[in-house]
């Protein structure tokens, strides 16, 4: 029996006040990078992921978990210990993470999501309903802090909290500032996904989802990988 | 108590850029170990000597032997790895059986027989699907996506090198019997890994494991001549047990222990 029911989530989006050190890396990549290190381990085994920590360390004085969110530092130490290889290496990863599927217009491309862990935190995102009112808030325009959390009603304090998990875990990603009546500068924030797609087949849940033209062009992985 | 006269390590410099060199002194070792000994054969007068069998085999198995447990080595290092371990695994597994087949075809020998195919043709012969899982499982990790240039040249060496030998020795014996395909059998599959050999220098050859397939590839490429060597001269009835082409292989496989070990010092 096939059951399947796609849902679609017009995603609206989000303003934010967060410190600009979390703005530094793309949201897609933070979302892959959650899944990146397991895979590393699991393909070329804890001596060679010692390895390159090591020699990353050695180069960029940064760990792994850091390097994994700097793509560009983890790649040029892969290219090192594996020439050409490294771009078989860094797809192979990914195609366990995600599959990227081909369509005529880069931007406008889906994305099935293969790791587990990256699809349990998109569907608590949207399970929570204050984080799915978030994520609508912030899908068509990015906005200030405030003005998601007075767009989709939610409280102050827990409204802060709840924008700053999705900020942390990629799913909230910046875009642009805007200046408020005292003349602070704040970061407006945006969702990183246009639209996601969830299927369940045969007692399996299938997200998808369509990133912004933004985190796509923006994310060093997708640049390095996929497009 | 701390002492004022102790001495202190120079921290070691970070290197900007790894480098990884062949050590040109181990080839060296290599060929003149390999030359050496099949200068003692030539000490032998008599090619069917008893002695000369005994030698002979005892090198046609250490060698393949040492380059089998130097894979174990490093499919150990790698052990729960789904690439490297699985494939050096099996590449040493190939080494392996190349050593248990010349101990099969000695006790033949011993018994006065030598039939063609042999179950000794058969252990030989896993050999090649053995080495191409290996190479097969690292370029399909590491490069899922090759040129089409490169995947012609990939094609069309062991098409080329096969119809080479299809063709003399076609010529020469007028008949496609058991013994031309079984000749055939091991040119194609010598081919076909001296092919994917190179592939596998081409995809690492920018990174520092390129130097440990290059070697790797080297020791193919010996391997690869002596088998096709070897085929000819059995097409003519040339081979002896002292016959320059036995030094090819015992190259091929120490130049391989040698990339296994360059393998498990860069990575």
């Amino acid at each position: 029996m096939l059951l399947t029911v796609v849902i679609f989530y017009d995603i609206q989006l989000i303003l934010c006040l967060i410190p600009a050190y979390q703005t530094s890396m793309s949201g897609l990549d933070t979302l892959i990078a959650r899944s990146l290190d397991s895979t590393i381990r699991e393909n070329l085994g804890e001596q060679t992921y010692q390895k390159l920590e090591r020699r990353l360390f050695e180069r960029h004085g940064i760990g792994f978990t850091q390097a994994v969110e700097d793509f560009r530092k983890l790649d040029s130490v892969l290219r090192e210990f594996f020439g050409n290889g490294a771009e078989g290496v860094e797809r192979q990863i990914i195609d366990k993470i995600m599959i990227l599927e081909q369509s005529k217009r880069q931007e406008k491309r889906w994305i099935t999501i293969e790791d587990q862990s990256l699809t349990k935190l998109i569907l608590e995102s949207l399970g929570d309903e204050d984080k799915k009112n978030i994520l609508n808030a912030v899908i068509d325009e990015s906005r200030i802090i405030s003005d998601i959390l007075e767009t989709s009603r939610i409280p102050q304090t827990s409204g802060y909290r709840k924008v700053n998990t999705l900020i942390q875990s990629g799913m909230l990603i910046p875009e642009g500032f805007a200046t408020t009546h005292d003349g602070k500068r704040v970061t407006k924030y945006r969702s990183v996904f246009e639209n996601i797609s969830i299927e369940i087949v045969k007692n399996k849940v299938i997200v998808k989802v369509q990133p912004t033209k933004e985190s796509l062009k923006n994310s060093h992985i997708m640049q390095l990988v996929c497009l | 108590m701390f002492r004022l006269n102790r001495r202190v390590k120079e921290p070691a410099e970070v290197p900007q850029k790894l480098e990884e060199k062949i050590n040109y002194k181990v080839f060296g070792l290599i060929f003149a170990a390999v030359i050496a000994f099949q200068m003692y054969l030539y000490t032998f007068k008599n090619p069917d000597d008893p002695q000369l069998s005994l030698i002979a085999t005892l090198a046609d198995f250490i060698t393949p032997l040492v380059a089998a447990i130097a894979g174990f080595f490093v499919s150990k290092r790698y052990w729960n790895s789904e690439v490297f371990g699985k494939s050096y695994l099996a590449l040493s597994l190939g080494m392996m059986m190349n050593a248990f087949a010349e101990m099969i075809y000695y006790a033949y020998e011993q018994q006065g027989q030598t039939p063609s195919p042999s179950i000794a043709d058969w252990v030989w012969l896993s050999f090649y699907p053995l080495t191409f899982y290996h190479l097969a499982k690292n370029i399909s990790f590491f490069k899922p996506k090759i040129s089409i240039g490169v995947k012609s040249l990939v094609i069309l060496l062991p098409i080329l090198i096969t119809a080479v030998y299809a063709f003399l020795e076609y010529g020469q014996e007028q008949a496609a019997d058991t013994t031309f395909f079984l000749g055939l059998a091991y040119i194609v599959g010598s081919a076909v890994i001296l092919s994917g050999a190179i592939l596998g220098a081409l995809v690492f050859r920018q990174g520092v494991l390129g130097i440990a397939w290059l070697v790797l590839a080297l020791g193919i490429v010996l391997t690869t001549i002596g088998d096709n060597w070897y085929s000819y001269l059995d097409v003519y009835n040339q081979y002896t047990l002292n016959h320059p082409v036995n030094l090819l292989w015992y190259a091929g496989y120490l130049v391989i222990a040698y990339a296994l070990y360059k393998h498990k010092k860069i990575i």
